[in-house]
């Protein structure tokens, strides 16, 4: 699991690639961190989330997900979630991801 | 001789202070001469045997770090040694250094092929003695200090095992009390590591009606256990709500995003079936959606949701009916990453039925995620 960052003005746009699992826990708590940091400080007002590359997602990065859409959220900024593969789409579908935050193919 | 502030080299413990080591040779001299070896390395414990039947008594007792053998030995020699302690699981990664006499190649390879670690032939240069020695005992406490975790490690998982087992139901009291309700239950339940995260129960609520609820916690193993656990206090604190499924997953939504500072998760599913008219109440969120399977249907009970603990799950109560003969099946998500084709296609391939239903759709093989499947038929 990687993931790696690009500003584009006020906007963060966050590439994740590999497995995300609850093995890949810190690698999760960091990414919060990041995240959150950027958008607590005002740095950010908008956040991307390219999950092209992600071949499998379980339900505690769903719950990573949900901790910063809700700071994004608190701090008046956007989040979109950006082509999701087959897999992490069925778990989105499942839990009507769309209902609270956009999600672009 | 130093002092607290002037410590000399004699002072400072040497790296193998707690390290054990056994010398097995009949020879007086060369026992006094490895044992010399030892002490100028720090060894703490230093044991000794003058034959391999005494030695295997020792070695069996005291499970020291590392053996340095001698092969010609009275009553058992070296190598008959080697092949009973390495015919033994607790001693397949004991370091055995074989110190001896024996000079051909052939003699040499015997000694590996009969679990020897190390050989060195004597007449040995002490230097060189040392050095295998030094190697062998730092990995020796190095495979000693991760066994002695993994025992620790074992223990905790064995403890939370029995926590979970104390609030799971077993199949036996599933199914009895199921019965009780005119329904045949079957169900599976098998985490992905030795302990998992899911969690479900069959509770009696007054009436005809009996309740299911079934909780995919977030993560897997030790962790996804001690989620369950503590979802599972909430379900103690709620179930008098059970009776509103939506209310019941809405106050568990709401307790677990105050408790957890943003870090427990769990699906779930909760449904009140009545035994008389077959009516099924019922709610849930972040877990895929049961099904009701009758006469070669299969009907998605739509569960759509954020996972609880997110602080904004929306349920709302719906209804389905159970007619006689169908069957409720729930199950949480690694059942349904475990399946080649989807949920309904498998459902409707089977042709066991009632109390075998679930260990049938039970997948073979390892598992992605934490497995649970419950099904209830209707008779």
């Amino acid at each position: 699991m990687a993931f790696r960052f690009k500003r584009e003005g006020a906007e963060l746009v966050v590439f994740i690639s590999g497995t995300l699992t609850f093995h890949q826990h810190k690698e999760g708590e960091q990414l919060v961190y990041q995240v959150t940091t950027l958008v607590d400080n005002g740095e950010v007002t908008a956040v991307r989330m390219n999950f092209a590359d992600v071949q499998r997602m379980d339900s505690h990065w769903l719950g990573i997900l949900i901790r910063i859409l809700r700071r994004v959220r608190e701090k008046k900024a956007e989040l979109v979630i950006e082509k999701p593969g087959r897999d992490v789409s069925r778990l989105f579908d499942m839990v009507e991801m769309n209902r609270i935050a956009e999600i672009r193919a | 001789m130093g002092n607290a502030f002037s410590p000399t080299l004699n002072d400072i413990p040497s790296e193998f202070q707690r390290a054990h080591v056994m010398i097995v040779d009949d020879d007086p001299s060369n026992r006094l001469l490895l044992r010399g070896v030892c002490e100028k390395l720090g060894v703490g414990i230093i044991d000794e045997a003058d034959d391999g039947l005494s030695a295997l008594d020792l070695i069996t007792r005291f499970c020291p770090d590392l053996v340095l053998l001698d092969i010609m030995m009275p009553r058992m020699d070296g190598l008959e040694l080697m092949r009973r302690l390495r015919a033994n699981p607790q001693f397949e990664n004991l370091s055995i250094l074989v110190q001896t006499g024996l000079q051909g190649e052939d003699d040499r390879v015997r000694c590996f092929n009969m679990g020897a670690t190390d050989v060195v032939s004597r007449p040995f240069h002490l230097s060189e003695l040392k050095a295998r020695l030094r190697a062998h005992l730092r990995s020796a406490l190095a495979a000693r200090v991760l066994f002695d975790f993994r025992n620790r490690i074992q223990a905790h998982i064995e403890i939370t095992h029995a926590f979970l087992d104390a609030v799971l139901p077993t199949q036996e009291q599933a199914r009895e009390l199921a019965a009780s309700y005119g329904l045949d239950c079957s169900s599976v339940y098998r985490p992905h590591d030795e302990i998992g995260g899911d969690l479900w129960t069959l509770r009696a609520l007054g009436g005809d009606r009996i309740a299911l609820v079934l909780v995919d916690a977030s993560a897997h193993g030790l962790a996804g256990a001690i989620n369950a656990l503590r979802v599972d206090c909430l379900l103690q604190e709620y179930h008098d709500r059970l009776d509103d499924p939506a209310v019941f997953i809405g106050r568990l939504d709401a307790a677990m995003a105050k408790i957890s500072f943003g870090q427990l998760f769990a699906g779930a599913f909760a449904a009140t079936i009545d035994r008389r008219s077959g009516l099924i109440r019922y709610a849930g969120s972040g877990i895929p959606s049961p099904l009701i399977l009758h006469n070669g249907e299969a009907t998605d009970l739509r569960l759509p949701g954020l996972p609880l603990g997110s602080g904004m799950v929306r349920a709302e109560t719906a209804t389905a009916f159970l007619p006689m003969g169908a069957t409720l099946v729930a199950f949480s998500d690694g059942w349904l990453e475990s399946l080649k084709d989807t949920p309904t296609a498998t459902l409707l391939r089977t042709d066991a039925f009632g109390t075998n239903l679930a260990e049938a759709l039970a997948p073979e093989g390892p598992l992605l995620d934490d497995l649970t499947l419950i099904t209830l038929q209707r008779r």
